[in-house]
Order: structure tokens, then sequence, then C-alpha cells
């Protein structure tokens, strides 16, 4: 169920993840899931009870912002996709290369950040329709 | 008409047999609302105990990051290796009171915690650390300060209306 940037031995990795996650960059697209943004995380729920979220951190390789974990839950809480994205100086050292689902993940980040909406976009609509 | 002792006594018992019944009835629901207080009080503590179990996990890290900052590298292994289990402990056992995203931002909060325990310099390797590796020691800690008190905070105050509830 989890996977991240190891190197391939020690990856034992779900096509299937991959697979779902790149459904949601598909209907996150269509703009069929909304995404709020909140202090640190990105998240967001989808008609059938899915619920997507995204934990978000310091990358501490490169300091850079990014997201660290993903998570999907079904209707119930259980866990159906737990990805992480922390890059260790091991995975590093052993020529870790990204999966395919934190490949998926690192598209479905970027494109939630930019469609995601916080309470300032909120009142700015709020104010335009007045 | 003049009723007979027979009968008498038949309307005396069926009057005891319905007092006998509405007295069951009272005490069913006096059992009843006992058992709601009692439960509702155990909610109640169930969610002090917590909150205080996160506090106190998040004034450890807190703790941790004030030596660092100190530079009192003596002290900082021992609490180090004391919180990854600590950490561990209050997950598991409070797993049902979290909501998802708390959940989440825990095991991140675990995987940097395990992270900043690899990243600590072997003894007298302290001087060799440079500013830029003791920062990010810090933040690795951080993220545990902040999550733990969030949730502390938010089971305290369900706490408190809890009782306020029941008042």
């Amino acid at each position: 169920m989890s996977s991240g940037p190891l190197p391939s031995f020690l990856e034992s990795e779900d096509p299937r993840e991959a697979e779902l996650i790149r459904s949601l960059v598909e209907k996150t697209r269509q703009g069929k899931i909304s995404w709020t943004k909140r202090s640190s995380a990105l998240t967001a729920s989808t008609s059938s009870g899915i619920q997507i979220n995204f934990v978000l951190g310091m990358q501490f390789l490169d300091y850079s912002a990014g997201w660290q974990l993903l998570t999907v839950r079904n209707k119930s809480g259980s866990e159906l996709v737990k990805v992480n994205n922390t890059m260790t100086t091991f995975s590093v050292l052993a020529g870790g290369k990204k999966s395919a689902a934190v490949e998926a993940a690192d598209e479905l980040y970027t494109l939630a950040s930019r469609t995601a909406g916080d309470d300032l976009d909120r009142a700015i609509d709020a104010i335009k329709n007045l | 008409m003049i009723l007979t002792f027979d009968q008498y006594l038949g309307i005396a018992g069926l009057v005891a047999g319905i007092i006998g019944v509405a007295y069951g009835v009272k005490l069913d629901q006096k059992l009843r609302t006992s058992r709601e207080a009692e439960k509702h009080i155990e909610k109640r503590f169930m969610h002090y105990m917590a909150a205080q179990e996160f506090e106190e996990l998040a004034a450890k890290a807190a703790t941790i990051m004030g030596d660092i900052r100190n530079r009192k590298w003596a002290l900082v292994p021992g609490l180090a290796d004391a919180i990854g289990p600590s950490l561990g402990q209050v997950r598991g056992a409070r797993n049902r009171l979290l909501v998802s995203l708390e959940k989440d931002r825990l095991d991140v909060a675990a995987t940097n915690v395990q992270a900043f325990i690899d990243s600590l310099p072997l003894m007298g390797g302290e001087a060799a650390l440079t500013e830029e590796q003791v920062q990010r020691m810090l933040l690795r800690c951080r993220s545990l300060v902040d999550i733990a008190s969030e949730i502390a905070g938010r089971l305290r105050v369900e706490s408190i209306q809890q009782s306020e509830d029941q008042e």
C-alpha cells in the first residue's frame, strides 16, 4: 500500500495505486474534484465519499516546499493509497528513482495546488458577486 | 352493585400490578440515564487524557528544540530516543479520536522525527555541525510540535464542550 522514492529492490508497488492517482488527476483537470487549501494540507473529497489529503512540508534535501504524504481513503475511512514523498539521503545514494505512484502524485499535487481555493478566494468571489 | 371480597382483591391486585410496572419503567429509565451519564463521563475523560498526552508530546518535542538551540547536546539523544516510542504509543492509543488529516500529519511528523534521530551527530561530532544542519534538525522537530499542539487543543475544547453539554 505504501510507496515512495525507494530503490527498486525495496519497492513493492501496486500498479493500481498509480492508476487511481492518475484518475484523480484527470477528474481534477475536468474540474470534478475541488481542492481546499489548509495551513499545512491540500484536501479534497469526491461525491462518492473518497477523501484525499496531501500533507505539505519542507523537502529536506533542497528545502523546497512540497508535499510529504498523499493518502486516499474510502467512505469508511480505510486507506486505499498512501504515498510518501520523503526522499532520504539513503534513497538518493542508492540511486532511488521516483516510483510511478510518486510521479502521478507529483502531477496531482501541481494541479491541485493551482486549482485549490482558500478562504481568501471565496471572500473575493463573494465580494465580486455582491 | 356490591362487589364481593374476591372482586376487591382482584382490583387491588390490578392496581398493585400497574404501580409495579410503572415503578419498573421508572427504574429502567433511571438506569438508562445513569448509563448514558457514565458513558458521557468516560468519553470526556478519554478526551481529557488524550489532550494531556498530546500536550506532553508537544512539550517533549519543544524541549528537544530548546536543547538544540541552546547547544545542550548531551541531553538531546536521550530525549530523541524517547520521543519516537511516545509518539507511536499516543498515535496508536488515540487513533479513534483523530480525524484523517490529523492521522496523516502525525505520520509525517513521525517520519520527520525518525529523520531527525538519524541525523543526530555521534558523541563529540556536534562541533562539526553547520548552522544549516542545526536548522534542518529544528525543522524536523517542529512538525510534531505543531500537530501535537493542535490536536491537544481540539481535544481539550471538545472535553470542555462535553462537560458544558452535560450541565
